[in-house]
C-alpha cells in the first residue's frame, strides 16, 4: 500500500489545504493521506481556517465512525482526533541563539559580503517574518537554513517515510504552492531538492508538485508599495520561476493558473490575510489525486519532456462539470459533490432543526429508535452542522461567488445578504430558489446542480411542503442500522442522511 | 483549445492534440511552448534577481543573460566592462578580492543552494566599492554586477547615479558627447583587437541604429523621383505571369513595388517591343484589367518595376542592389554584386524574409556570398544575368543586369601608376608611358551600377554600416573574400565641407577627383532617430582610415609579428589595385608599371611588408622613399643639381631629408639622401589646439547647417574626429569669415596665440633641422623647404595668407630661426606648389626621367629589388650619418646613437641661447620645470622661473644626456622638449 503526502505551501497552500478537507468528505478525493503546511507567516488566516477545517473533518470522522458512505471516509493527517498544530506546520525561518527566529537576511548572516554583493540592502532588511513578500530569493535562503531532518516536523516525516520505503511500500509526496508570491515559490523547490537529496535514490519514492500560476491580484494601498508582493509582478516572476524550475527533480508538476485574474482584498499576512477560495485550489488536490492514481511503471517512465503538466478546459473564462479531472475510469466528482451539498442544505435546513428543537418529534418512534436518549447527539450535531455551514457550504459558495474585490468582511455580508439559513431552510424544495442559490453567479460554472424536471413518469413534482414529507419518508424507508460500538447516534443519523441525499439525488439529479 | 493557463502569446496550441476539457496534457516544450509565450507587462523590473528562487539569483540571471543578446543584464555588463577596459583612462583603480568561504551559516547555504561545485569567487572593486563579482565554476563562470553599488558618475561617467547601476556606455546619454564618442571608439577597438565574440557585446561595433537618414518607411511614390519610375507604361499580360501575389503580407492601401519573374520579364520585355514608337514619356499607359491591377514601370534601360495598389497589403521593398565594375568585357574577370536590405539595417538580411542571389549563365565561376549582418557580396569572373529575389524561399521575380560594354584594348597603351600613402590619405598618379607630360591623378570614377531603387540612396554611412570591406560609395572594397578576417575595415572620411559645396576634397585614394565628393554625410543629418553621439561615433569610426594608415606607418613594431599589419595593407592594396585596374581597363589599357613610396619613417620590416605585397602585383615594379621621391620632383622642376635639404611637415609626420646628387662607381648620378629625420610632429599639434579652442572656428563650422555645429561637445568631437587634411581644407574653405578676423587687425586673442605656438612648434622643426645640419657637418648649397603636407595647410590659414604660401613675416620667423641653428647659410622657402600631396607621386614617376637626364650613359634608373631594402642599393647608397638620424620606429627602440653633434656640448658655445631664440622669449610666462627622468610639467613655478631659468634647465637636461663625451638620442629630445612647452602652453590656455 502507498503512502501519500501533501506539503502544502503559503496562503495558496493553506486553501488548497481546506479543498483537500471538502474534497474529501464529499469523497471526491478518496485516499489517505498526510499533509504537512509550511509558512512563514505564523498567523496565516487561510492556514487558520484550513487547520480548523481540518480539525471539524477529524473530529466528525472520530463522530460518525467507519461508514459505508463516500463521506468523511478517509484520514487526513494521522490518527489524532486533533491535530496539533505545530505536527503538522514548518516554520521556514532560521532559529537564533537566543531560541527565537531571524527576522531578515540582515539580521540573519550579518555584515556578509556575499550577501551584500548579492542583495540589494532594501531587501536584505526586509523583514521576512510574515511571508517574503514576492522575494523569493530570500526564501530559499531562510527555508534552506531553517530545514534540518532532525527536528520537527521532518523528524517524524522522515522516519515514516523511511519505514515505508524500507517496507516496499511505495511514497508519493506532493508539493502544492504558487509560484508568483514569494512563499511557495521560494520554498516549493527549495524543499523539493532536499526531498530528492534525502529519498531521490529510493526507487519507491517519487515527486510531484502542483504550482499554481497567477490567478489572483489584488490593488496594493497607497503608500504600502514596499509591503506588499506587487501583482504587477506575477506575470514576470511566474517567467523566471517557470525557467528555473525546468531543472527540478520532480517526476510531475501540475501547472494550474488562470487567464482572468480575479481581486481580493490586499492584506500583508497574518489573520487578516483570508482570501476566497478558487477553483484552481480544488483543481490542485484533484492534480495529487491524479499524481497519486497514476500506475507505478508509468510515473518511472515520465521522461523529462512530460515533466510539466496543464488541464485542458471547455471554455475560456467558465467552470463546468466537465473541466474537473476526473480518476481514470471514474465519473464520480459530479455526483459525490452534489450529493454532498444536498445532504449538508438538507441537514442543516430541515434535521438539524427537527433533531434539536421539535420536542415532538423527539418522542416519535423514529427518534426513540434511531437517537434514543444520547446526552451528546446536540453538541455532536454542532460539530456538523458548524462544518457543514462555516466551511463546506462557505467554500463552496466561495468557488461559485469567487466574490471579486470584496474584502473579507464583505464577503461574510455577501452570505448574509443571500441569507444562507432562509436560502438552506427552503432552496431544497424550492426550484427557483435552489437554482439562484447554486446558479453560477460569476458566470464560473457548477451550475448543473438543478431541480431535475417532472417527467410525470414517477419523477417528484416537487413542492415545498411535500419535499418535507420526501425526507421524511425517505428516513423512515432507511433501514436501521446497528448500532456500532463506539459510536454515538451521530453516526446513523449521518448514514440516514447520506441515505436520503442519495436518493434524492437519485430521483431528482441523476441524468 | 482552451487550458488553466494564463494568457499565452500567439494562437497556436500547447500542445497539438490536446483538445478535451478535464484532462492532463503534457508539454514536451516547456521553454517554447509556455514560458517564453506567458504575456507579461512591459513595465521594467529593477530587481528581477529577488524573484528567483535562490540565494544565487544573480548568477542564475547573468547565466541566463549570457544566451541573451538584449538584457538589461547584459546592458550593465557591459558598462563593468568597459570600466574594466577603460580603467587607466578614467584612472579607475580596480582591485580583484578572493572570496573566503570561511564556515558560517550563510556560506554554508551558500555552498548547498549553488548548483555544483564552486572553484573560486572574487569580488571586483573599484575604489574600494564592491561593483561585481567573478564566478568560477561548472555552473556559470563569468563576471556578474553587485546587487548594489554607489559610485560617481565624476570617476565613470556611464555610471548612472539615478538607477545606482553601471549604463552601456555604448549607450548612456549621461556623460558628454566628447567622452561618449571617444569612449565607444575605444570600445569597438577593444573589441575588436580582442576579438570578442561574445555575442553580448556585438553592440559594440558599427551601430545599425545609427542609420538614420533612410527614407521613410514607405517606399516613394512612383510620381517622386524614384529612378525606376521616370516613364510608365502598362502591358496586357496576366499578373500572374510577371509576379507572384503576396497579398498576405499587405495591408490596407499601401502600395507595392515587387520584381518581375523571369517569364514575366521575357513577356513584357516582347511585348514593350511591339509598341511601335513610343518612348519615353510618351509611351501610353493603361491599366491592367480589373482583377490584376498593375502598372508597369520603365526605366530608361528598361528596367521594370511594377506598382501594384492591393486591397489588403503590407509594403514589401526590394533590396538594394548594386553591380561593379559598370562595364562588361571578355577580358575583364572581376565582377562583384551586392545587395542589402535597405528597409531597416536593424532587420538583419538573414532574419528578414527578402533574399536575392545572382543568376549567372552556366559554368560562371561564382564566389560568396560573403556575407554580414546586413548584406551579400558575390564575387564572378562574369557578369550576372539578373539578380533573383525570394520572399520566404518563394521567388518574386528578378531585377535585371544591364551593363555596358567597355572600351576595347590598345594594345600600344600602357601605364605607369605611382601610389604615395600618406599618413593621411593616398594618392594615385599615373602617366602614359615615356610621357612624362601626361603626369596627373588617376581619377577613380565610380564604377557601381544600381540596379534597384537609387532613391532610398543608401548614403555612405549607411552603406559602410554593411561593411566597409565590401562596399564603400565609389570604392568597391572586395578584398575580403580574399582575405576572410573581419577584424579590420578601411573607411574613408570625406572632408566636410564636400557636403555643404559639393566640392573636391580629400579621401584615402587621393586621385585628383575626389572620392565620396557627391555624398552628403548622414552622420550630421538631423533627420532619423539615433542621438547625436552616435552620429558622432560613427563619424569618429569613419575616421578609421587614418588610424589604419597611422597604424600601418605608426603602429607598434610588435605587429609586425603577426600578420595583422599585413593583412590590413593586402587588403587595402589589393582594392586600391582593383580600382585601378578597373579605371585602366575601362581606358583600353592592360599594361601598366607600378611605382610607390614609403615614408622614410617606416621601418624595415613595414618597408618589406610593403614590397611583398606589391610583389604580387603584375608588371614592373619600383619603390624609393616619399624623399626621394620628392628629389627626383625638385630635380625635375627646379633642375637643380645642388643639393636639397627638403622639409616635409605633413599631417602627421615631419620628414627632414637632405638630398644630394652623387656620382655612383659605375658613373651614373641619382638622387641620393645625405640625411633623413622623421618627427612624429606636425600639423596635428594645430589640430589639438583647435580642439581645446574651437571657438576659433565656431564660424566655420557654422557654414554646416543643422543644430548639431551649435554643440560644444559635436565640434569637439568632430575635430578630434577629423583629419589633419580635413581640417585644413575647413579652416580654408570659409576664408570669408575666417579671414576676416585676421584682415579686421583685432585677431582674437586665442588665434594670436595659436600663431605664436605656430611660430613656436614650426620653429621648432626648423631650428631642430639647422641643428642637425650644424651637427653633421653637411653643407648643402641651398636648403629648400618643399611646402607639402597638411601642416602647411594649416598654416595658411592661421596667418590668413590662405594662398598656399607663408607670408614674408612668417618665411622670417623660421628662417631666423634655422639660422640660429645653422649659422651658414640662409633658408629658403619657395612657393609650394599646388597639389603638394601629388607631387610626390609625380615624382615617383619623374624618377627615371630625372636619372636619365643627369646620368650621360643615358641609362634608367636601376629598379630597386621588390624585397630589397634591406641589403639593396638603397640603403647602402644611404651616407652612414643619415642613417643614423632617422628617428623612424626603429628609432624608438632607445637604440642609443652616438653623433658627432657632441663636440659642440662641451665647447663653451652657448648652447642655450641657441636652443632658445629669441623670437620664442614670449613664452617666458610658460614655465617649464621638467623632471630629471621625464617631460613632466610642474605648473606652480611661473613665479620662480624666469627664461632664463627654463634655458639653464633644458640646458642640464642636454647634458644628462651626455656619455662618455657623446649626446644619447633615444628620440629628438629638442621635440620632447618642445612638445612639453606646447602642452604647458594649451593648459595654462584653457
Amino acid at each position: 500500500m502507498s503512502r501519500y503526502y501533501i506539503i502544502t505551501i503559503g496562503g495558496t497552500g493553506a486553501r488548497c489545504l481546506e479543498s483537500l478537507v471538502h474534497l474529501s468528505a464529499s469523497g471526491v478525493f478518496d485516499k489517505n493521506v498526510s499533509v504537512l503546511h509550511i509558512d512563514a507567516d505564523k498567523d496565516n488566516g487561510n492556514w487558520g481556517r484550513a487547520f480548523t477545517a481540518l480539525n471539524h473533518y477529524k473530529k466528525i470522522k472520530h463522530l460518525i465512525g467507519t461508514n459505508n458512505t463516500d463521506f468523511f471516509r478517509h484520514n487526513i493527517g494521522e490518527g489524532a482526533i486533533e491535530e496539533r498544530r505545530d505536527d503538522i506546520w514548518f516554520y521556514p525561518l532560521p532559529e537564533n541563539e537566543e531560541g527565537g527566529y531571524y527576522t531578515s537576511l540582515n539580521n540573519f548572516s550579518g555584515n556578509s559580503e556575499l550577501t551584500e554583493i548579492l542583495f540589494t540592502s532594501g531587501i536584505r532588511a526586509d523583514k521576512w517574518d510574515i511571508g517574503f513578500k514576492g522575494r523569493s530569493s530570500l526564501g530559499s535562503i531562510a527555508t534552506a537554513q531553517a530545514f534540518e531532518w532532525n527536528k520537527r516536523p521532518w523528524d517524524k516525516l522522515r522516519s515514516d517515510i523511511t519505514t515505508s520505503l524500507s517496507n516496499s511500500k511505495e511514497v508519493r509526496v506532493f508539493f502544492i504552492g504558487s509560484i508568483f508570491g514569494g512563499t511557495g515559490s521560494s520554498i516549493f523547490p527549495t524543499i523539493g531538492k532536499l526531498f530528492d537529496n534525502q529519498f531521490g535514490a529510493n526507487s519507491n519514492f517519487f515527486l510531484g508538485g502542483s504550482i499554481l500560476l497567477p490567478y489572483f491580484t489584488y490593488t496594493v494601498p497607497n503608500g504600502e508599495q514596499d509591503n506588499y508582493a506587487k501583482p504587477a509582478d506575477f506575470l514576470v516572476k511566474t517567467r523566471q520561476h517557470m525557467d528555473y524550475y525546468k531543472s527540478l527533480p520532480f517526476k510531475k508538476i501540475y501547472m494550474l493558473g488562470e487567464t482572468e485574474r480575479k481581486g481580493v482584498s490586499a492584506s500583508i499576512g497574518a489573520k487578516d490575510q483570508e482570501n476566497p477560495p478558487h477553483h484552481l485550489e480544488m483543481l490542485a488536490i484533484l492534480a495529487a489525486n491524479n499524481f497519486f492514481e497514476l500506475n507505478r511503471d508509468n510515473i518511472i517512465n515520465i521522461p523529462p519532456t512530460d515533466k510539466f503538466s496543464f488541464l485542458g478546459r471547455k471554455t475560456r473564462g467558465k467552470v463546468i462539470w466537465e473541466d474537473l479531472p476526473e480518476l481514470p475510469g471514474k465519473q464520480v466528482n459530479e455526483t459525490k459533490l452534489l450529493t454532498f451539498t444536498t445532504m449538508s442544505c438538507s441537514f442543516i435546513g430541515f434535521w438539524y432543526k427537527l433533531l434539536r428543537d421539535d420536542k415532538y418529534f423527539k418522542r416519535s418512534e423514529w427518534y426513540i429508535k434511531h437517537i434514543g436518549k444520547d446526552p451528546d447527539i446536540d453538541k455532536n450535531m454542532e460539530v456538523l452542522k458548524e462544518y457543514l455551514e462555516d466551511y463546506f457550504l462557505t467554500w463552496l459558495l466561495g468557488l461559485h461567488v469567487q466574490c471579486g474585490e470584496r474584502d473579507k468582511k464583505e464577503y461574510k455580508d455577501w452570505i448574509l445578504e443571500a441569507d444562507i439559513y432562509k436560502v438552506i431552510e427552503t432552496c431544497l424544495f424550492s426550484t427557483e430558489i435552489l437554482k439562484d442559490f447554486l446558479k453560477d453567479v460569476s458566470g464560473a460554472g457548477l451550475n448543473k446542480l438543478k431541480w431535475r424536471p417532472s417527467d410525470g413518469k414517477g419523477g417528484y413534482v416537487p413542492k415545498e411542503e411535500d419535499a418535507y414529507d420526501f425526507l421524511w419518508k425517505s428516513a423512515c424507508d432507511t433501514e436501521l442500522l446497528e448500532r456500532i460500538s463506539g459510536y454515538g447516534s451521530l453516526s446513523r443519523v449521518f448514514h440516514i442522511l447520506c441515505e436520503t441525499s442519495k436518493k434524492f439525488m437519485d430521483i431528482n439529479y441523476s441524468s | 483549445m482552451a487550458s488553466f493557463l494564463p494568457e499565452l502569446e500567439g494562437t497556436s496550441p500547447i500542445v497539438t492534440g490536446a483538445t478535451r476539457p478535464g484532462v492532463w496534457y503534457n508539454i514536451h516544450d516547456i521553454t517554447n511552448d509556455f514560458i517564453d509565450r506567458i504575456v507579461t507587462p512591459t513595465s521594467e523590473i529593477n530587481d528581477t534577481s529577488s524573484f528567483i528562487p535562490n540565494m544565487w539569483a544573480r548568477i542564475i540571471l547573468f547565466k541566463k543573460a549570457q544566451a541573451m543578446q538584449e538584457n538589461p543584464l547584459n546592458r550593465e555588463l557591459r558598462g563593468l566592462t568597459a570600466a574594466l577596459v577603460l580603467r587607466k583612462l578614467y584612472n579607475i583603480n580596480v582591485e580583484f578580492v578572493p572570496y573566503d568561504f570561511a564556515n558560517s551559516p550563510i556560506n554554508n547555504v551558500a555552498k548547498t543552494l549553488y548548483e555544483g561545485n564552486i572553484d573560486s569567487l572574487y569580488f571586483i572593486k573599484i575604489n574600494s566599492i564592491t561593483v561585481a563579482g567573478f564566478m568560477k565554476s561548472g555552473d556559470y563562470t563569468g563576471f556578474f554586477t553587485s546587487a548594489c553599488y554607489a559610485l560617481s558618475s565624476k570617476l565613470i561617467p556611464w555610471y548612472n547615479e539615478n538607477t545606482g547601476i553601471f549604463d552601456d556606455p555604448y549607450r548612456a546619454e549621461t556623460f558628454g558627447i566628447y567622452d561618449s564618442a571617444l569612449i565607444k571608439g575605444a570600445l569597438r577597438s577593444w573589441r575588436d583587437r580582442m576579438n570578442i565574440q561574445d555575442p553580448i557585446f556585438n553592440n559594440w561595433q558599427h551601430e545599425p541604429s545609427i542609420i538614420c537618414t533612410f527614407p521613410s518607411d514607405r517606399i516613394p511614390s512612383l510620381d517622386d523621383q524614384h529612378p525606376l519610375s521616370i516613364y510608365t507604361s502598362a502591358v496586357d499580360i496576366p499578373v500572374k505571369n510577371i509576379f507572384i501575389e503576396r497579398g498576405e503580407y499587405f495591408a490596407d492601401d499601401d502600395y507595392v513595388v515587387l520584381p518581375i519573374n523571369s517569364k514575366g520579364y521575357e513577356d513584357i520585355d516582347t511585348y514593350l517591343k511591339t509598341l511601335n514608337g513610343t518612348t519615353g514619356t510618351n509611351r501610353p499607359a493603361f491599366k491592367i484589367k480589373p482583377g490584376g491591377t498593375v502598372r508597369v514601370e520603365i526605366d530608361k534601360e528598361n528596367h521594370l518595376v511594377f506598382e501594384k495598389k492591393y486591397s489588403k497589403m503590407e509594403q514589401i521593398e526590394l533590396p538594394a542592389v548594386c553591380i561593379w565594375p559598370n562595364f562588361k568585357a571578355d577580358d575583364w574577370g572581376d565582377y562583384y554584386v551586392w545587395g542589402c536590405k535597405y528597409e531597416k539595417f536593424t532587420n538583419r538580411l538573414e532574419n528578414n524574409d527578402i533574399n536575392i542571389e545572382p543568376m549567372y549563365e552556366k559554368g560562371i565561376t561564382l564566389g560568396g556570398p560573403i556575407k554580414s549582418d546586413y548584406s551579400r557580396t558575390w564575387h564572378c569572373n562574369k557578369q550576372p544575368l539578373c539578380v533573383k529575389v525570394t520572399i520566404n524561399d518563394n521567388e518574386v521575380g528578378v531585377i535585371p543586369v544591364n551593363v555596358a560594354d567597355g572600351n576595347g584594348i590598345d594594345v600600344n597603351l600602357q601605364y605607369e601608376i605611382s601610389i604615395d600613402f600618406g599618413t593621411t590619405h593616398t594618392v594615385v598618379a599615373r602617366k602614359i608611358a615615356g610621357d612624362d607630360t601626361s603626369i596627373s591623378h588617376l581619377n577613380i570614377h565610380d564604377r557601381v551600377i544600381w540596379m534597384t531603387s537609387k532613391t532610398h540612396n543608401l548614403s555612405l554611412t549607411e552603406r559602410v554600416a554593411t561593411d566597409i570591406f565590401e562596399f564603400m560609395e565609389r570604392d568597391f572594397m572586395p578584398s575580403r573574400g580574399q582575405l576572410d578576417k573581419s577584424d579590420s575595415r578601411l573607411a574613408s572620411f570625406p572632408t566636410l565641407y564636400k557636403r555643404k559645396t559639393n566640392q573636391q576634397g580629400h579621401a584615402p585614394i587621393l586621385d585628383g577627383v575626389a572620392v565620396l565628393a557627391k555624398k552628403e554625410m548622414p552622420p550630421y543629418s538631423l533627420t532619423g532617430s539615433a542621438s547625436i553621439t552616435d552620429r558622432i561615433a560613427d563619424a569618429i569610426e569613419k575616421m578609421s582610415h587614418k588610424v589604419f594608415v597611422e597604424k600601418l606607418k605608426w603602429g607598434h613594431p610588435n605587429d609586425n609579428t603577426e600578420n595583422n599589419t599585413n593583412f590590413e595593407l593586402t587588403a587595402y592594396i589589393h582594392h586600391l589595385m582593383k580600382l585601378i585596374k578597373a579605371e585602366m581597363r575601362y581606358d583600353g589599357c592592360t599594361k601598366f608599371k607600378i611605382r610607390w613610396a614609403y615614408p622614410i619613417a617606416m621601418n624595415q620590416i613595414r618597408q618589406d611588408t610593403l614590397s611583398n605585397i606589391f610583389g604580387d602585383t603584375p608588371g614592373d615594379k619600383r619603390c624609393i622613399s616619399e624623399s626621394e621621391a620628392i628629389a627626383y620632383f625638385f630635380d625635375a622642376s627646379i633642375n637643380s643639381a645642388e643639393p636639397n635639404l627638403i622639409i616635409d611637415i605633413g599631417g602627421g609626420t615631419t620628414d627632414i631629408t637632405l638630398y644630394s646628387k652623387d656620382k655612383i662607381d659605375d658613373g651614373k648620378q641619382k638622387a641620393k639622401p645625405g640625411l633623413e629625420c622623421s618627427l612624429r610632429f606636425a600639423g596635428n599639434i594645430c589640430k589639438e589646439y583647435l580642439i581645446k579652442h574651437k571657438d576659433i572656428i565656431t564660424d566655420n563650422l557654422n557654414y554646416f547647417s543643422g543644430d548639431l555645429v551649435k554643440s560644444k561637445e559635436f565640434i569637439e568631437a568632430l575635430l578630434v574626429a577629423m583629419p589633419e587634411n580635413t581640417l585644413s581644407v575647413l579652416l580654408s574653405l570659409h576664408s570669408g569669415k575666417f579671414s576676416g578676423y585676421v584682415d579686421s587687425n583685432v585677431p582674437i586673442p586665442k588665434l594670436e596665440e595659436l600663431r605664436k605656438l605656430i611660430e613656436f612648434a614650426y620653429g621648432a622643426i626648423f631650428y631642430y633641422s639647422g641643428l642637425m645640419l650644424s651637427a653633421a657637418g653637411i653643407n648643402p648649397a641651398r636648403a629648400e623647404i618643399f611646402c607639402a603636407g597638411n601642416g602647411w595647410g594649416h598654416v595658411d590659414w592661421v596667418f590668413g595668407s590662405n594662398n598656399k604660401y607663408l607670408s614674408n613675416d612668417d618665411n622670417n620667423v623660421f628662417k631666423s630661426v634655422f639660422t640660429t641653428a645653422y649659422k651658414k647659410i640662409p633658408l629658403t622657402i619657395n612657393n609650394k606648389p599646388d597639389k603638394r600631396k601629388f607631387e610626390v607621386a609625380k615624382g615617383l614617376l619623374l624618377a627615371d626621367s630625372v636619372f636619365n637626364k643627369n646620368n650621360t650613359n643615358n641609362q634608367k634608373a636601376p629598379a630597386r629589388p621588390v624585397a630589397g631594402l634591406n641589403a639593396g642599393a638603397g640603403v647602402s647608397s644611404r651616407i652612414p650619418l643619415a642613417k643614423d638620424f632617422v628617428i623612424g620606429e626603429d628609432g624608438f627602440k632607445a637604440k642609443n646613437v652616438a653623433i658627432p653633434f657632441v663636440t659642440r656640448i662641451g665647447d663653451g658655445n652657448n648652447l642655450i641661447d641657441d636652443f632658445m631664440p629669441a623670437v620664442f622669449k614670449q613664452y617666458d610666462k610658460f614655465v617649464l620645470s621638467l623632471t630629471d627622468n621625464d617631460a613632466a610639467i610642474n605648473h606652480n613655478n611661473t613665479a620662480i622661473l624666469s627664461s632664463d631659468a627654463i634655458k639653464s634647465h633644458v640646458q642640464s637636461l642636454l647634458r644628462k644626456n651626455v656619455k662618455d663625451g657623446k649626446l644619447l638620442i633615444n628620440e629628438p629630445l629638442f621635440i620632447t622638449i618642445v612638445r612639453v612647452a606646447i602642452n604647458k602652453i594649451w593648459k595654462l590656455a584653457l
